[in-house]
């Protein structure tokens, strides 16, 4: 067989060249024969190889090789096999004389696999779906990692994480301008964080328990409900059947910042575990401004993951996941401890928060495709903002069962029902009865029903029909339906184009409460409205490919309208919160652009640009609308990943994201601008690949230190105490700690290891 | 005489064949069993499109892949079973939309990168791997390497 496979390889590939020796100089071909050695031990099953002519063969089991019929000449002779470097040298045929070429290998400490760095995971991909899904991997957050969720989201196009206080560092994650309480959270597609989650219970996710993450930019609500009006995000944890063995990523940072994430795989019977810890530590208070307040809010978090696969016939889903959460932070005057908590002498922003999720997912054992999926989370948290004390709890429990079902070629159904019920309730007057004596926490029964089918009604097109109906106990029935269509020419071009509705029900969670004293009545407008999203996009992706080089351009344009925003006005009668809708709209509009660039070499390029124009528009007093631009919305923003593999398994990446002005709350008054500066915040690491799944990595976090020049104001004041003076205030400016654009944090190194066993 | 070698080289490059299905490879095996080479692809892969560039860029790929193995392309995200040395392999869904085919699993085990390269001998043994993209003398390289190591 040897002899015979050869045989035929040669027959090919030098049946031209023999003819052409044959007719002109028959007598100078050729024999190149030698031996591959290794540590004086014979090599078999090497690879010789001429550059020139791509005529090759393998060492026989003593190292032996000959290569016949070679025309006289000047070649490169290239050798290599598993385990060891190529190896590379000249060799002249002249005249009649075979030549003997004896190779010596030299061992290789990286595998065959990493010479050649130009494998792949899916770091960013379009999904099939008529509806333009962004996906991401950790691959993608790796080339800067952070410890959690919050701060890599920012990685993503058009995705700002927003830190909304200087001192707590409570953030939200914006899409396309729209403020956090638009972007409905998700793990593995249940609402698990929502309302008062939003606010803490994105720090608490670790990268090292997603498998991937999906980005939707527009309302779903006609397939996930309530609170899916700007963007979602969905983050779909890892299968325990395709996870590491053994995994650890631990990471430190120059400002004594440590994150360790560990996980092992358990195998019982038929049943697959993942046991995840993750574990942030930051407990080294800086005030490298010197205003007296600590820069970054001090850390300290551990989440358990666990999560088991069962192994059923056909296939057939069913996994169980339980994760808890638990965080202490807290900033403020560099002189707080936690004596202080509460206190209005020192100020502090401290916050405990716990979490528990549990996330079920099974398929029934019929021949249909059906599934039941149940999640229920509580979060509970322990606040005090200064003085002032948020203590409030929140259940949600989710259940929900679907059909998913292929009718003939064309059509791909997709029917179910769900229900949503969410308690809530905190220490303020908002969740409190008239008489001030009651506790009346909220609960926000939702049930719903869903229909969708994915219709290829022609070759290369494809439409998606979607509607929901909800039921709410202050709005009635809620409606939300969805149209999107996907036109795929061939495979280098795919046009989407899409409409889409969200809402979200009232919902009694505001931190304004905080600041309330009293009792106070809640009372709900009688002809409340749910808060309502439109959205139309289009979107382009076209896939170019050239010799040495791949581009994948993907355009978005897209046009939001937000209407019937639900506040609550403390004003108008000081015994009551009235919930009602406000007069107005909200709009985000603009174009985003992501071009991705491969290589024959390994260089990987990815650039976004996002250009979007955010408004609102409200009646004023006298019933004339004004317009406004939306608070942290730069007009202009972008992100980049430049990544390029080195040869002994070295890799080099550079992170960033830019933005342009963005407009800022201010004061009366206020000395600092309106309007933040350009800014880039940019990163580089350096990534060596060992052996047996080891990797080493490092770098520097905010290469270009910036940091922004205004923060906080009147942080010698956080109480309030002294504003009315006249004369060392006459703004009657007041402490506040929403100024905030970039992290305070600036340049800092990172050395981190990460270690996988696969099976 | 020239005429006939550029006739034999034309020939040669314009000779791109179609990789073979799987339902065709039971049949093929059975009567003349070969080497089986087997790239696996994502629809999404930017190096799964570089990398047939390169596989249409060398004559001499073209002809490994043609006569010294049946060649085939699998994509590691299909959702139709595939039948492959008498075992049928579907689509392993992570609870969503999205998941792996247990065929791409089997191969590449459990660090899918694409595109990957997978050689295996008559008795569907693997006889090596390779993840991510080969230009064309390499890739020439490590199909020679691979498709003779069964021999010794």
């Amino acid at each position: 067989m040897y002899l015979n496979s050869t045989f035929k390889y040669l027959k090919f590939s030098i049946a031209g060249p023999v003819v052409f020796l044959l007719i002109s100089s028959p007598a100078f071909s050729q024999t190149i024969r030698g031996r591959v050695m290794a540590d004086g031990q014979p090599i078999s099953l090497a690879s010789i190889f001429l550059a020139e002519n791509g005529k090759g063969i393998a060492t026989d089991s003593a190292g032996y090789f000959k290569l016949e019929n070679v025309k006289p000449g000047s070649y490169t002779l290239k050798s290599s096999a598993t385990g060891f470097r190529p190896y590379t040298r000249r060799v002249t045929i002249t005249g009649n004389t075979p030549v003997t070429v004896n190779i010596t290998l030299q061992q290789d400490v990286t595998k065959l696999n990493d010479v050649v760095v130009t494998g792949t995971l899916r770091p960013v991909s379009r999904a099939e779906s008529p509806i333009p899904v962004e996906v991401y991997t950790p691959k993608y957050f790796q080339k800067n990692p952070s410890p959690s969720l919050f701060e890599s989201i920012g990685m993503v196009n058009g995705v700002r994480p927003q830190l909304n206080c200087n001192v707590c560092n409570t953030g939200d994650i914006h899409i396309n301008g729209m403020e956090g309480p638009y972007t409905m959270v998700l793990i593995d597609g249940m609402p698990i964080v929502s309302s008062l989650s939003t606010v803490y219970g994105l720090n608490g996710i670790p990268i090292s328990m997603v498998e991937r993450i999906e980005v939707v930019k527009g309302p779903g609500s006609s397939l996930y409900g309530s609170e899916a009006m700007g963007g979602l995000i969905n983050v779909i944890t890892k299968n325990p059947a395709t996870a590491p063995v053994v995994s650890l990523d631990a990471f430190g940072t120059s400002w004594q910042e440590y994150n360790v994430d560990a996980a092992v795989k358990l195998k019982a019977g038929s049943a697959q575990s993942i046991v995840g810890v993750n574990y942030f530590n930051y407990q080294h208070p800086l005030d490298k401004n010197h205003d007296g307040f600590t820069d970054v809010t001090l850390q300290q978090r551990i989440s358990v993951f666990n999560k088991w696969g069962f192994q059923r016939r056909d296939n057939r889903v069913a996994s169980l996941a339980a994760r808890y959460v638990y965080e202490d932070r807290w900033g403020g005057d560099m002189k707080w401890s936690r004596q202080w908590r509460g206190s209005d002498s020192i100020y502090g922003e401290s916050i405990y928060t716990k979490r528990l999720e549990l996330i079920g997912m099974y398929q029934l054992p019929v021949k249909e495709k059906i599934m039941l999926q149940f999640s229920y989370n509580r979060h509970n948290q322990n606040s005090y903002y200064g003085h002032t004390p948020f203590m409030a709890d929140q259940n949600v429990t989710f259940a929900q069962a679907y059909w998913d079902k292929q009718l003939g070629e064309k059509h791909s159904l997709l029917a179910g029902a769900s229900f949503r019920y969410t308690y809530y309730d905190d220490n303020t007057p908002g969740t409190l009865g008239a008489d001030g004596k009651v506790n009346e926490p909220m609960k926000t029964p939702l049930p719903g029903i869903f229909v969708q089918d994915e219709w290829v009604f022609a070759p290369k097109h494809k439409l998606l029909l979607g509607y929901r109906y909800d039921y709410d106990k202050h709005h009635g029935n809620i409606h939300s339906p969805r149209i999107a269509y996907k036109w795929t020419p061939n495979t280098d071009h795919t046009v989407r184009a899409s409409f889409g509705t969200g809402f979200r029900v009232v919902n009694l969670f505001t931190e304004e409460h905080a600041a309330l004293t009293g009792s106070r009545e809640v009372v709900v407008a009688e002809a409340l409205k749910p808060e309502k999203s439109y959205n139309a996009n289009l979107n382009y992706v076209w896939k170019i490919t050239m010799d040495n080089a791949f581009i994948n351009i993907d355009a978005t344009g897209f046009y939001s309208y937000f209407t019937n925003k639900i506040t609550g006005d403390f004003d108008t009668d000081p015994n009551k919160i009235i919930y009602d809708n406000l007069r107005g709209h909200a709009v985000s509009r603009g174009i985003s652009l992501n071009t991705d660039f491969a290589f024959s070499f390994p260089l990987k390029i990815m650039t976004g640009i996002s250009y979007m124009d955010v408004y609102q528009v409200e009646d004023n007093a006298v019933g004339v609308s004004q317009k406004s631009i939306q608070l942290n919305a730069p007009a202009w923003s972008g992100t980049f990943v430049i990544g390029y593999s080195l040869p002994a398994g070295f890799s080099a990446d550079l992170t960033g994201n830019w933005n342009g002005p963005m407009r800022l709350p201010v004061q009366h008054n206020d000395y600092r601008p309106d309007y933040s500066p350009w800014f880039m915040l940019a990163n580089i690491q350096l990534t060596k690949k060992f052996p047996k799944g080891w990797e080493v990595y490092g770098g520097v976090k905010n290469l270009l230190n910036y940091v922004p020049k205004y923060a906080l104001m009147r942080p010698f004041d956080p109480f309030d105490k002294h504003v009315n003076d006249p004369v060392n205030n006459p703004n009657g400016y007041t402490f506040d700690t929403e100024y905030n654009y970039a992290p305070l944090q600036g340049i800092r190194g990172f050395l981190g290891v990460r270690y996988n066993l696969f099976r | 005489m020239n005429t006939i070698w550029l006739l034999l080289l034309t020939a040669v490059v314009h000779a791109q064949q179609e990789p073979l299905s799987f339902e065709q490879l039971a049949d093929s095996m059975a009567v003349h069993p070969k080497p089986v080479v087997i790239k696996i692809v994502t629809s999404w892969c930017p190096y799964c499109r570089l990398q047939d560039r390169q596989i249409s860029a060398s004559a001499d790929v073209q002809q490994v892949l043609r006569n010294d193995c049946y060649f085939l392309v699998l994509d590691a995200e299909q959702h139709t079973p595939v039948q492959f040395n008498d075992t049928t392999y579907t689509f392993y869904s992570n609870g969503s939309a999205n998941g792996i085919h247990l065929l791409a699993l089997k191969l590449v085990g459990n660090k899918p990168a694409y595109p990957a390269w997978v050689v295996l001998d008559e008795k569907y043994v693997v006889k090596g791997t390779y993840a991510g993209m080969l230009k064309s003398r390499e890739l020439l390289r490590f199909l020679l390497l691979y498709l003779h190591e069964q021999d010794s």
